[in-house]
């Protein structure tokens, strides 16, 4: 039998295998997550997606690698807002690709407007719905790759074009941009885990080395906190490079100097990676993507199996961790209505503070300006003061909503804190449900999706946006699946002044004085009330989600308790621990085998060392 | 660069607070007195108070790791103290205080304290040989002028993967839990950037603005440094695009910060640390008649430039390729010698402008915030039930305590916040009354106050007659927090008068 051929059948015997332990278990989610993988569309060239925080240095690196300077613009005013696809073509060219309300519209745009359609300079936070710019060049490089360049993530006002998890982990290639200046962060390293579940080809590039002298200390620094935290990560490629310097090469004639910048710029050496590690290759990156998903699954339930065997046989661990659990909640409960209470007082009272402060400003100038006026432009005056007042009321509206975003930010980050016991109850109650033969508590993947669902339920009240849109759109930042909203909490952003009283006879200066102060006071009520009814809605909605999620969370423990002690005492405790070892057996030996298919493909991680679970 | 800039006219000059020395030392000077009246625990307490006032105010350095905070200390204190590389130290909050003998006290969880002796030029060792986890900080005494006016709390950096540096952060600047001991820890800070903000970043900032409770609301006791102006943008005007990234970050963080300044922290350090010395003029005044040709080769990544010369090397340590290249300008302009060519890079760095701002804004209010503290543990101190052995003594100190904050001395702690409030916008006044809390907060003499130079006694009693008359007018339509600036101010004006009748 061929090479080839036997790699095909052990491919398609090891991915059914997996499937079918997932169904074993009940684990629908996980089959999802693999027929995901093998569901998407065939593309010939294989779509490598440049990714990183802001301010890396993305798309400089792009730029670099299409030996193309300026072309995905870049700068230190600017930022990327929205998705840069580059393909080969024989004349530079640029397609805008823009929602239309239901329509996708493609239309060309010459190369200098790329900027006005595709970075904060024109369109920052992608404001004008920009799909996507498609950009045709003629750079070796793209000869059989499609670099898509994109906006950062984990900046402020990136939190909406930016790329989330569930977006990179789509990709056939990830190249990861981090720059010599400081070491991989902690939301750095989560991003990278959760694409590396899913994505075999990641490549770590650490930037701007010229920049920085330590450039060398933190580039092993990033090789060893992969290495340490994590070790699916060890065997990635971590490659220095200096956008700039290869800048400075392309500048050049073309000689034996230009030749030495561009050789130790390191552009070669990614360049050479991607040109015989991932060009043209893929069907071959899809597959290694889908034993990788299949081994993350297979990683899984491998743990829920361990726990099970925990419980039949009575150790404490899973008790202590449902207990433990219960107490948290009990504590944090409490914490988090108050801390979300006073978090919206002082919001109001800030609003308050500003809203006073700014038609007081608003005030003084327009008296100012109208002992100065002349009769014929009073009624400019008015329209304007009216104008300004509108315009103050949205910007307060604006902060006021970036400082919910914040609250909704820190409690989320809390729920995050303790997601890493939730996993373990999840893990427990499934474990338990699963060979104590009770009836199972909840799917982990159920229970997300409401949270989520909350989550969006509370953006959507207060950005007017529709539920599936946000969920879909949920930057991820700093973690798995946890949503930290960011822009975009328009609370009163509807708002409109309305003018109490006519504006007859404002020729005289003294009735414009007194009509200005009219509306001012009439301002300073209508904001506030406005104001204040839409956070009374906003905190109704965030109790709510708060107090079903902890009544929720109540009645699952109490449930896995019960199960628990049920399980302890039960007569068939050593029924379930054979038959969880023996599924363990069946997956260790799976995980062998996907790793022995992935190194047979020829995959781009060599296959990671003895599987830990973490 | 901050080339020397004129005096844009459009800001207002900078506003000065009185100094309240007078009021610390009649605080002081009243839990003295009250010390030798009560007994043990309380007496213990008083002293924690008295000295609390004593101390400089107490500024805390924070950032993600690498963003150069052990670097700001060294540039802010003028010599290399604090390591600057991923040594056992940078992992601990580290106060740096004014002191002598110079050593190391390393405070232990316990609460139990070691003295090391410092290293060579007073710096920190690279190793503790302690178990970290029994570490709670370190304190490092200098004999140092810097540290007169300020301590410096430097820590370990945020978002770190090693959990150990976040905690120690988090704990020092109260992330989460507002505990009244951390309030007490930090009286300001001074956050540093890159070159973006990221949300754990705001969440740090935010905390420590809800644990330290702000005067009025307002914010004003954290200032944002974009410490690494050098990488922002390149070629010639790479300062103008630095200083356009750090108003851009100072609207995005709104009022949690109250200014954002550029700053090239490495080139401070080298030059406030006096650490560019004679032979490195001379390596770079070498630099300066090179070939144009050549030395833009040399100068297009740190790489090349270190190649086979050591004494490159250490230059680019000291400065990196933008210090370097500023200083080869220098020399061209004329300036020769390490001495100033440490000056005006001194200059060119930001550090100046830094120290203003942290002056400015730190100094006063630390002095105000200090005392109000003061004056309220005092008096959380005297509600003692009958029962306790020192509430006839602690009855008495309240007393006293009330005398002091009615007498004319105290009056001045009323008028600088007044005068706060103002400065920030939080109470909004017309033009002529916030000129009027503007001479009244900051003027040291009657004369100054009323704003009548020369002080012919006629033209004070009338000055402070009008004034009066004014906030009277101004107390009548008003909404309460005016009103109560109002009352503030109008007694200052009485008060005045009758100085100057005396």
């Amino acid at each position: 039998m061929s090479g080839a051929g036997e790699a095909t059948k052990r491919f398609r015997a090891v991915v059914n295998h997996s499937l079918d332990e997932f169904r074993a278990v009940g684990r629908m989610d996980l089959i999802d997550e693999v027929a995901a993988e093998t569901k998407r569309p065939a593309v010939e060239q294989p779509v490598v997606l440049i990714a990183g925080e802001t301010r890396r240095g993305k798309s400089s690196l792009v730029n670099a690698l299409l030996r193309h300077p300026g072309l995905s613009p870049a700068g230190p005013d600017l930022a990327t807002s929205a998705y840069l696809l580059f393909s080969h073509g024989d004349q530079s060219s640029a397609t805008l690709v823009i929602a239309a309300g239901t329509e996708v519209e493609r239309r060309p745009i010459p190369l200098d407007d790329i900027g006005e359609w595709a970075t904060t300079d024109g369109n920052p936070g992608n404001v004008r719905r920009v799909l996507a710019v498609e950009v045709k060049a003629d750079a070796p490089v793209l000869a059989n790759v499609t670099i898509v360049d994109t906006p950062g993530h984990g900046g402020l006002d990136s939190a909406e074009g930016s790329i989330g998890v569930p977006m990179a982990r789509q990709a056939d290639a990830v190249v990861f941009v981090l720059d010599a200046g400081s070491p991989v962060s902690d939301p750095e390293l989560a991003f990278l885990r959760s694409v590396s579940a899913r994505v075999d080809a990641v490549i770590v590039v650490v930037t701007k080395i010229d920049d920085y002298p330590g450039w060398e200390r933190i580039a092993a620094d990033d090789r060893d906190l992969l290495g340490r935290y994590a070790p699916e990560l060890a065997n990635v490629p971590v490659l220095a490079v200096s956008a700039r310097v290869a800048e400075k090469a392309l500048a050049r004639q073309p000689g034996p100097v230009a030749d030495e910048l561009w050789r130790e710029s390191g552009m070669d050496e990614l360049q050479r990676l991607l040109e015989r590690r991932v060009a043209g290759r893929a069907s071959l990156l899809r597959a290694s993507n889908i034993l990788v998903t299949a081994r993350d699954g297979l990683r899984t339930v491998n743990g829920l199996a361990a726990l099970g065997v925990a419980a039949a046989r009575g150790e404490p661990a899973v008790k202590t961790a449902v207990e433990a659990e219960r107490t948290r909640l009990r504590q944090y409960g409490s914490r988090w209505s108050q801390r979300m209470n006073a978090g919206i007082a002082k919001v109001k009272l800030t609003h308050g503070e500003a809203l006073g402060k700014g038609l007081g400003e608003l005030q003084r100038k327009y008296i100012g300006t109208i002992e100065k006026s002349k009769r014929q432009e009073h009624e400019a005056i008015a329209d304007q003061l009216v104008t300004d007042i509108n315009e103050l009321a949205a910007a307060l509206s604006k902060q006021a909503g970036l400082s919910l975003a914040g609250l909704v930010a820190e409690i989320t980050a809390e729920i995050r804190a303790e997601e890493q016991l939730d996993a373990i109850v999840d893990q427990a109650s499934a474990a338990i449900s699963e060979y104590g033969a009770v009836q199972r508590v909840n799917k982990a993947s159920e229970r997300k999706l409401t949270r989520v669902d909350k989550l969006a339920g509370f953006v959507s009240f207060s950005s007017g946006k529709s539920i599936a849109g946000i969920a879909t759109a949920l930057p991820l930042v700093a973690g798995f699946g946890l949503p930290i909203i960011g822009v975009g909490l328009g609370v009163g952003a509807v708002f409109s002044f309305l003018m109490t009283t006519g504006r007859r006879d404002l020729n005289l200066q003294n009735n414009l004085k007194a009509w200005v102060q009219q509306q001012i006071n009439e301002a300073q009520r209508q904001i506030s009330a406005d104001f204040g009814r839409r956070m009374i809605d906003a905190q109704e909605n965030l109790k709510d989600a708060l107090t079903d999620y902890l009544d929720r969370r109540r009645a699952e423990l109490d449930a896995a308790a019960a199960q628990y002690a049920q399980l302890a005492a039960g007569a068939g405790r050593q029924a379930a621990v054979r038959s969880a070892e023996a599924e363990m057996t069946r997956i260790s030996k799976l995980i062998t085998e996907t790793d022995e298919v992935l190194a047979l493909l020829g995959a781009f991680r060599a296959p990671a060392r003895k599987m830990v679970r973490p | 660069m901050t080339s020397s800039t004129p005096e844009d006219p459009s800001q207002p000059a900078p506003v000065t607070f009185r100094p309240l020395g007078a009021v610390i030392d009649a605080v002081v000077a009243l839990a003295d007195q009250a010390m030798l009246t009560v007994t043990g625990p309380t007496q213990a307490e008083l002293t924690r108070i008295r000295d609390a006032l004593r101390e400089p105010v107490r500024i805390a350095v924070a950032g993600r790791v690498n963003a150069g905070k052990s670097t700001l200390v060294n540039a802010l204190v003028g010599q290399v103290v604090a390591p600057t590389d991923v040594s056992e130290c940078t992992r601990l909050v580290t106060w740096y205080r004014y002191g002598s003998p110079q050593r190391l006290e390393i405070v232990m969880r316990d609460g139990s304290r070691r003295r090391e002796r410092l290293g060579s030029g007073a710096s920190l060792p690279a190793t503790l040989g302690i178990e970290h986890d029994q570490v709670r900080c370190l304190e490092v005494w200098l004999a140092n002028d810097t540290l007169r006016s300020m301590t410096l709390i430097d820590t370990p950096g945020l978002g770190s993967l090693n959990a150990d540096y976040s905690t120690a952060t988090e704990e020092l600047l109260a992330m989460g839990h507002a505990s009244a001991e951390a309030i007490a820890t930090a009286d300001a800070l001074v956050y540093i950037f890159n070159n973006d903000v990221r949300p754990d970043e705001v969440a740090a900032l935010r905390s420590f603005r809800e644990s330290s409770g702000g005067l009025g609301g307002a914010a004003g006791n954290a200032i944002g440094v974009l410490s690494k102006a050098d990488k922002i943008g390149s070629g010639p005007d790479w300062w103008d695009a630095a200083e356009r990234k750090a108003k851009q970050l100072a609207e995005q963080l709104g009022d949690d910060i109250v200014s954002m300044l550029p700053l090239v922290g490495l080139t401070a350090q080298t030059a406030e640390g006096a650490q560019l010395t004679e032979p490195d003029a001379q390596h770079l005044a070498d630099l300066a008649v090179m070939a144009e040709e050549d030395l833009e080769l040399l100068l297009i990544s740190g790489q090349r430039f270190i190649a086979g010369s050591e004494a490159r090397g250490r230059l680019l340590k000291l400065l990196e390729l933008q210090g370097i290249t500023t200083t080869i300008e220098l020399i061209r302009e004329g300036i020769t010698g390490a001495a100033p060519l440490r000056a005006e890079l001194a200059e060119r760095s930001g550090i100046g402008a830094l120290r203003t701002v942290i002056n400015e804004t730190f100094r006063g209010k630390g002095e105000r915030l200090k005392i109000r503290s003061a004056l309220q543990a005092i008096e959380r101190l005297c509600s003692v039930p009958d029962t306790d052995p020192d509430a006839t003594p602690l009855r008495a100190v309240a007393d006293q305590s009330e005398r002091l904050q009615l007498s004319p001395l105290l009056h001045q702690l009323a008028e600088a916040e007044a005068l706060a409030l103002s400065v920030a916008g939080v109470v909004p006044l017309p033009d002529e009354l916030a000129a009027d809390v503007r001479r009244i907060g900051s003027g040291l003499t009657p004369a100054e106050q009323l704003g009548v130079p020369g002080g012919d006694p006629a033209a004070l009693r009338g000055a402070a007659l009008a004034g009066s008359a004014r906030w009277r007018a101004a107390l009548v339509a008003s909404s309460p927090a005016q009103a109560r600036l109002a009352q503030v101010i109008r007694r200052s004006y009485t008060l005045a008068y009758q100085e100057v009748q005396a």
